[in-house]
């Protein structure tokens, strides 16, 4: 049989397998009050904490199993066995030990079976009272999964000698083993460890009958244990404590190696073995062997000289007292132990100055350290719940000086109170002040639908303990009640918890509700199915609030103590948002969220009253450059993200130049970061290694749709940004927006300028080539079949194609002045000439005839306003004029065609003909600018004059004239700047060998090609005249708390790289700054910004996500690109596959 | 109606397969896209409180669903199916029927347990769920068993309540606890009945996330196995943290079967809390050490409300997972938690067939 066979397995929380392999089991005694006098003493007092302390104290002299015994006259047994071992549980180093139930009387052993949820031992039965009484206690100690201790007594009495203890324990095992059906490997006998050296002659052979009982057992009852009360042995020799502790060594000495497994010792009363001085331990084995008549009164003889020496104590491990008192209070909370907190938490106090700094600083990293120990699955609840209590001492230890703190702070408070209002009472302005000293009163919840509350009642327990306010409102609780109440006590922190997989929703429902009633304190979320990830992707959207997921109890108190920190909480929120983003971000690829249509969006776009407003008019319009000087950026660096580039997390106080942040190391990093930052500077600034340049400016602007058209000064249309719209549905109320929102639209009644971007698509259809661009306007003439001569157009046709070639050359050369040239040849051709020819009135001239002119009229108008908006128009003799611009998705060509078709038909009945009527051929000719669009419109309608045509009716204007837009009405910016040299000190750096001057240096020019940005926009925004120089400080303008905003291509609020050319040539912004784009748009050099500026109050940043296939068809469609190729560039925030 | 004792027989199949259990209850209900007045029906249209979370009422109010979910994971191949019954205990249904007192400022306390214990409302509701789930079940596996040939049995389960034995939710008070060991006792004692008079084969301890509320639910299943003259095999599985420990009394593996194996259960195991790659090494742990037929029915990874089912893995994650654990010798029954549809348990059944299951000394 494999020892492991016979083992009798015990637990705690932990296992313990006790087989002879291990060596003695050690049994804690003195948790047991007929043991200890002391103990006895705590337990009547009542002064349980330091009676729990007696037990840690035991596992940690290496108790195996710890004897709990309140069999005491003046003690309720059974209630304060069920209070101590409740106690325990909650007492980690403790409970992963087994138990020892003691007591004589039943009821109170079954109580201690209710409260072990591992397997202890019930300390004992016996066949004293019956054989039918012992196999009752035993099957009940067998259902709840109990070893027991059978003590060698029966109907008779206690059995001292050899044979009877053999007899009773046969007899007891028999019953057990073969009737009750215990498992013989949990049978543990105790055969009574008798008292020696009594001058007794029965008593000395005691030690020796229960050593040779031992073997007898441990050789004939199969599995069975023995173990025994070991200081029994020595009661003759009381107040001699050396003599005792040599008897109990020699006695287990021997004991042990006659197969005792366990015993009853107290392990401050053993010396070793081998350390017994040899007189003591030849006089003590003569005893407890029984080898001499007179060994008792030679050890009392010898045990004269060892009176009064003391015996070995063994004291508890405190080295780690000597630590630093940072150390100590860590090693506290992680152990649990709360012995020396409040001089520690003292100590602290006084290095620290004030008690808020000892809660914040050292105690909030030692919870710290047990947060991610937890997390890491090396320390369980229990433990998290011991620290918190241990935590709770601390906090009350500081509590009544921060309680000091509050009342003079709370003088001064109310003495400010009343000093603002004048009439309120002193019981008014007490209840504000108190407001505003509230420690933190945090409410929570199990929500809606959810019943589960056990991790929600444990975060309670932890809060709580860390001097919050803790009001918990159970389970299953709706989101009014949780609100209401939130109201009501003015609670500062409201945590919601939940475990099955509903309660998410409910938790968003939740957040909705806080944000529609207008709450701003911090939302906690929590329970098993949360997620860090869900909480930042699903519910924190809802809440305009801080919505934080906290993974477990230990974590709730730095999350609620930073939030409640007047100190923590910028900082603590800032780094939260951009984490939450990033998980957003990251969650783009993933499962979709709700969207709406292109369509949609645009209707839920943002409604300004643009009739009512009056958009800013910047002093100059074009560009300027500029080259400061590096130190004049300085002031307008924003240190902080420089710390993140550094994982130095925090925000960056720029008056006292100290990083706020929980890592009191990460602020001193930080320090010693910054004056090494600015030295560099210095040095960079004195050797004049970095150049900034930038350029700016202003253009007349509207938005069309969600683009944004850059005009000239003649109102012609210079180019055009285009924007992307926010798709993702918004329960918020929250308007989709697009950058275009925020710049007046053109006129809601007027064509749209024509787009010089894309260009223009050249099609051929005919022998005309046709220039066609979306949304422009087209002066168009088709004529008779038979209205010009063959032979003009032979002539024509040569001279034509011959201009055409000449033109591909030049295209193809890129010889442009040449090529324009030619254009205006081939425009000349047909404009002045063809026209020349043609109001000759050549050949048949049909539309004299009114009916005929009439019929052709009403074709031109027929669809006007339907498929196309109708200019100027005229119908002449043999070929008509018209202006017109096709509605969105219509084509020109089709327009013309079905016109053409129509009146073609009609006319050849009325003449009683057939064949062709129009010649195939029509011209068309995109109108470029305002100016153009008046000289045609004058041209059309004074034709028939000029002519000759007398009070001809054929005419109109049309409802397009008079329509076009004649000016721009607001204006964008755009801007770029660059430092150059970084790149190049940085590699000098690299190459001698120095790669931290070399990421210094670029740290540091990335944050001045920001600071220039912020320098030129604070400069344009003076220039666009809605800020005054010298309005806004330094810090205002870092925390960008003015209006207006800088959005930058290829970043969230416009994504699309490929804009940046469109800015950089509007601004000739390469040429000016150095700047340049890469084949992929990125900038060179790297520390390098350029953006777009909006002036409009509302404009704001934002972050596109989830773009779907409609926006990306007709964004590509506006761009001119393929949809294959917006998609290339706007991978990441496409929201489909 | 007390089944006969199915020990012997099931012994006979373990020891030539792994046994497949089903996969997770709450979740697939969740996929009937039931509503607040389904899960009421026309009997419970007035409570005050939500129901549609009461995942046991519905075997009184939606047998249908109910029955169609055994089915669908009988017929994907489950041995063994645990009833709807893992709240179904007056304490745990005090949640849902009884006014919350720490809504107007009160406490859960044993006071208020004993009013629970003595509501005969709930008592009734508490029975009619234990044995109509337990009959809901009996049907399934008795028409696919005799559809398939393949004889399917039934496991009451025994959930872990809302309460703990070994937690105190008072931060003055370490020692108190919401309810008592007799009375968490006599309400588990109620729930063993109920599902013995429905039919069930297996008495299931499951979830087990503190280990005193599951020692009184051992000690709950003796006790009506003494008073009633029955004996059912009986499985323990816990639901372990990812230190290995039960997630609120924090016993570790060994310590637990150290603490059950008197109950000679036909299996201990591990369930819930941890996809099957966390839960690996303490089911090694476990698989060591006990004495006895070895189960594991993990969740579908771990909970993920981002992914479509709420848990990260798909049924061929969950085929590989268990096939590895029955190939490194761990197992005798396979199965899943919270995430497992019926199409992950297909792939389980799949993924352990024809393995040889993990080898008993003594069995």
């Amino acid at each position: 049989m494999k020892l492991s066979d016979i083992a009798l397995r015990l637990s705690g929380t932990d296992a313990y397998n006790h087989d002879e392999g291990k060596g003695f089991l050690m049994i804690g005694e003195r948790t047991n009050v007929a043991g200890s006098p002391q103990f006895a003493k705590l337990v009547r007092a009542g002064d349980l904490e330091a009676a729990v302390e007696v037990a840690r104290q035991q596992v940690e002299n290496g108790a195996n199993v710890i004897d709990i015994c309140f069999d005491d006259g003046l003690i309720d047994g059974k209630a304060m066995m069920s209070r101590y071992l409740d106690l325990l549980q909650g007492e980690p180093d403790v409970a992963k030990v087994p138990i020892m139930v003691d007591s004589s009387k039943w009821e109170i052993l079954e109580e201690g079976l209710k409260h072990l949820q591992g397997k202890g031992i019930v300390n004992s039965i016996s066949l004293k009272e019956g054989e039918e009484i012992f196999k009752k206690s035993a099957k009940h100690i067998m259902k709840y999964g109990a070893a027991v201790v059978v003590m060698a007594f029966d109907e008779n009495g206690q059995a001292a000698t050899y044979e009877e203890k053999i007899r009773i324990c046969e007899r007891a095992y028999r019953i057990l083993v073969d009737e009750v059906g215990f498992n013989a490997n949990d049978i543990i006998f105790d055969p009574n460890i008798l008292t020696v050296a009594t001058g007794i002659e029965e008593h000395n052979n005691y030690a020796l009958d229960f050593i040779n009982a031992t073997r007898w057992i441990k050789e004939n009852l199969p599995g069975a244990k023995v173990s025994g009360g070991v200081s029994n042995i020595s009661f003759s020799f009381r107040g001699n404590n050396k003599v005792r502790e040599a008897m109990h060594s020699a006695f287990l000495y021997h004991a042990t190696k006659a197969g005792m497994d366990m015993g009853i010792v107290n392990a401050g009363m053993l010396e070793v073995y081998d350390e017994i001085p040899k007189d003591l331990l030849e006089h003590v084995e003569d005893v407890l062997l029984n080898k001499r008549e007179d060994s008792t009164e030679r050890l009392l003889d010898l045990a004269e000289s060892y009176k009064g020496v003391g015996g070995k104590k063994l004291e508890e491990d405190l080295t780690w007292r000597e630590e630093s008192v940072e150390k100590r209070l860590e090693h506290a909370l992680l152990k649990g132990i709360d012995r020396f907190i409040d001089e520690d938490t003292e100590e602290a106090r006084v290095k620290y100055g004030r008690p808020l700094k000892v809660i914040e600083g050292p105690l909030m990293d030692g919870m710290g350290v047990v947060g991610d120990l937890f997390g890491a699955g090396k320390m369980f609840l229990p433990q998290v719940v011991k620290s918190a209590r241990v935590m709770k001492k601390a906090v009350a230890w500081l509590f009544p000086y921060m309680e000091a703190e509050k009342a003079e702070n709370l003088a001064g408070d109310i003495e400010a109170i009343q000093e603002k209002n004048p009439g309120m009472s002193y019981d008014e302005a007490l209840k504000i002040a108190e407001r505003g000293n509230s420690a933190g009163r945090f409410l929570i919840a199990t929500v809606k639908g959810d019943v589960h509350d056990i991790g929600k009642n444990i975060v309670g327990v932890v809060l709580s303990c860390n001097g919050f306010e803790v009001t918990d409102m159970g389970v299953m609780v709706s989101c009014d009640k949780i609100l209401d109440r939130a109201v009501e006590m003015g609670s500062d922190v409201i945590g919601l918890s939940g475990l099955i997989t509903p309660s998410l929703d409910e938790m968003v429902h939740v957040a909705k509700e806080m944000e529609r009633r207008g709450f701003t304190v911090p939302l906690l979320i929590g329970g098993a199915t949360t997620s860090a990830a869900h909480t930042a992707i699903k519910i924190a959207e809802h809440y305009s609030g801080p919505v934080v997921h906290v993974l477990d109890a230990s974590r709730s108190v730095p999350v609620t103590t930073s939030l409640l920190s007047k100190d923590q909480r910028e900082g603590f929120v800032k780094e939260l948002r951009e984490k939450q983003e990033k998980a957003r971000q990251n969650f783009l690829g993933g499962p979709k969220k709700e969207t709406i249509s292109i369509e949609e969006a645009r209707a839920a776009g943002p409604k300004i009253d643009w009739d009512s407003y009056e958009a800013p008019v910047p002093s100059f319009t074009g560009t300027k450059t500029l080259e400061p000087e590096i130190s004049e950026l300085v002031e307008y660096i924003d240190w902080t993200p420089f710390f993140h580039a550094w994982e130095l997390r925090g925000v960056w106080d720029r008056e006292k130049k100290e990083l706020k942040t929980k890592n009191e190391g990460g602020a001193a990093e930080a320090k010693k970061l910054y004056s090494e930052a600015c030295e560099y500077l210095e040095k960079l600034v004195a050797e004049n290694r970095l150049q900034a340049r930038g350029i700016y400016g202003f253009f007349p602007a509207n938005s069309v749709g969600d683009d944004i058209a850059v005009f000239n000064e003649d109102g012609s249309e210079r180019t055009r940004f285009h924007t992307i719209r926010q798709q993702l549905k918004k329960t918020s109320g929250k308007p989709n927006v697009a950058l275009s929102d925020w710049v007046k639209p053109v006129a809601a009644d007027c064509i749209r300028p024509a787009k010089p971007n894309p260009p223009i698509k050249k099609e051929k259809w005919g022998s005309l080539p046709h220039w066609y661009r979306e949304g422009a306007t087209y002066a168009v003439t088709f004529r008779l079949e038979n209205s010009f001569p063959k032979s003009t157009l032979v002539s024509y046709a040569k001279e034509k194609k011959e201009l055409n070639q000449h033109l591909a050359l030049a295209e193809k050369e890129g010889d442009e002045g040449l090529a324009k040239d030619l254009r205006k040849a081939l425009g000349k051709l047909y404009r002045d000439r063809i026209e020349g020819v043609l109001d000759q009135g050549f050949g048949e001239c049909w539309m004299k005839d009114g009916e005929i002119a009439a019929i052709v009229a009403g074709a031109i108008q027929h669809f006007a306003g339907e498929r196309y908006d109708l200019g100027a128009w005229c119908v002449m003799p043999n070929h008509v004029h018209m202006i017109l611009a096709p509605k969105d998705g219509e084509s020109l060509s089709e327009i013309l065609h079905s016109m053409k078709r129509f009146s073609a038909k009609e006319a050849n009945k009325q003449l009683g003909r057939e064949g062709a009527f129009w010649q195939k051929e029509s011209y068309d000719h995109i109108i470029r600018s305002e100016q153009e669009f008046g000289k045609q419109t004058a041209y059309v309608l004074g034709n028939p004059e000029a002519a000759g045509l007398d009070r001809w009716e054929f005419v109109g204007e049309g409802g397009l004239a008079g329509r076009i837009q004649s000016a721009a009405t607001d204006y964008i910016g755009g801007f770029v700047v660059g430092i150059h040299g970084a790149d190049e000190y940085a590699k000098e750096l690299d190459d001698a060998h120095d790669p931290y001057g070399s990421i210094m240096v670029k740290a540091i020019a990335d944050r001045l090609a920001e600071a220039c940005a912020e320098m030129l926009h604070h400069r344009a925004r003076i220039d666009w005249g809605y800020e005054a120089e010298g309005e806004l400080t330094k810090d205002a303008l870092i925390h960008e708390n003015y209006q207006g905003i800088r959005p930058a291509p290829g970043y969230p609020a416009q994504p699309d790289h490929t804009e940046k050319p469109i800015l950089f040539e509007l601004l000739g912004a390469s040429e000016a700054t150095g700047v340049t784009l890469t084949e992929s748009c990125a900038m060179h050099p790297g520390a390098a910004v350029s953006g777009i500026y909006f002036s409009h109050p509302d404009s704001h940043y934002f972050a596109l996500s989830e773009l779907q296939k409609d926006q990306i068809e007709d964004y590509a469609k506006r761009k001119g690109m393929s949809v294959e190729e917006v998609e290339k560039w706007l991978g990441p925030w496409l929201g489909y596959a | 109606m007390a089944q006969a004792d199915m020990t012997a027989e099931l012994e006979k199949s373990l020891g030539e397969r792994i046994l497949v259990l089903d996969g997770a209850m709450g979740t697939t209900i969740r996929t009937y896209g039931l509503d607040e007045a389904g899960a009421r029906g026309e009997r419970f249209a007035k409570n005050e409180k939500d129901l549609l979370n009461n995942g046991d009422l519905l075997s009184i109010t939606q047998p249908d669903v109910i029955g169609d979910i055994h089915k669908r994971f009988y017929e994907a191949g489950s041995d063994i199916c645990e009833t709807n019954t893992f709240s179904a205990t007056g304490i745990a249904q005090s949640e849902f029927f009884v006014e919350d007192p720490r809504e107007k400022g009160g406490r859960k306390d044993p006071e208020f347990f004993q009013k629970i214990l003595e509501n005969d409302f709930l008592n009734e509701l508490a029975w009619e769920m234990n044995v109509k789930g337990s009959q809901l079940c009996r049907k399934m596996a008795d028409d696919v068993g005799t559809d398939t040939g393949v004889k399917r049995y039934v496991a009451g389960a025994i959930g872990p309540l809302t309460v703990s034995l070994s937690n105190s939710p008072d931060a003055e008070d370490a020692a108190f606890r919401v309810v008592t060991f007799d009375q968490v006792l006599e309400a588990y004692k109620m729930q063993v009945r109920g599902l013995i008079e429905g039919g069930c084969d297996i008495l299931m301890i499951e979830t087990i996330f503190d280990s005193l509320n599951a020692k009184a639910a051992a000690v709950a299943v003796q006790d009506v196995f003494d008073e009633d003259k029955v004996k059912l095999p009986v499985i323990i599985s816990a639901a372990v943290g990812l230190g290995g420990e039960t997630m609120i009394s924090a016993q570790k593996v060994e310590a637990l079967w150290n603490a059950f194996a008197h109950t000679k259960p036909l299996a201990i195991g591990l369930n819930c809390s941890l996809g099957p790659d966390l839960m690996r090494p303490f089911l090694e742990e476990l698989s060591d050490v006990a004495g006895t037929y070895v189960s594991a029915y993990p969740n579908a990874g771990l909970p993920n409300p981002l992914a479509p089912t709420g848990f990260d893995l798909e049924p061929p994650h969950m085929k590989e997972f268990m096939k590895s654990f029955a190939e490194s010798g761990l197992i005798n029954f396979a199965g899943g938690c919270c995430g497992n549809t019926p199409e992950h348990v297909r792939a389980i059944a799949e993924g352990v067939k024809g393995v040889a299951p993990r080898k008993v000394a003594g069995r």
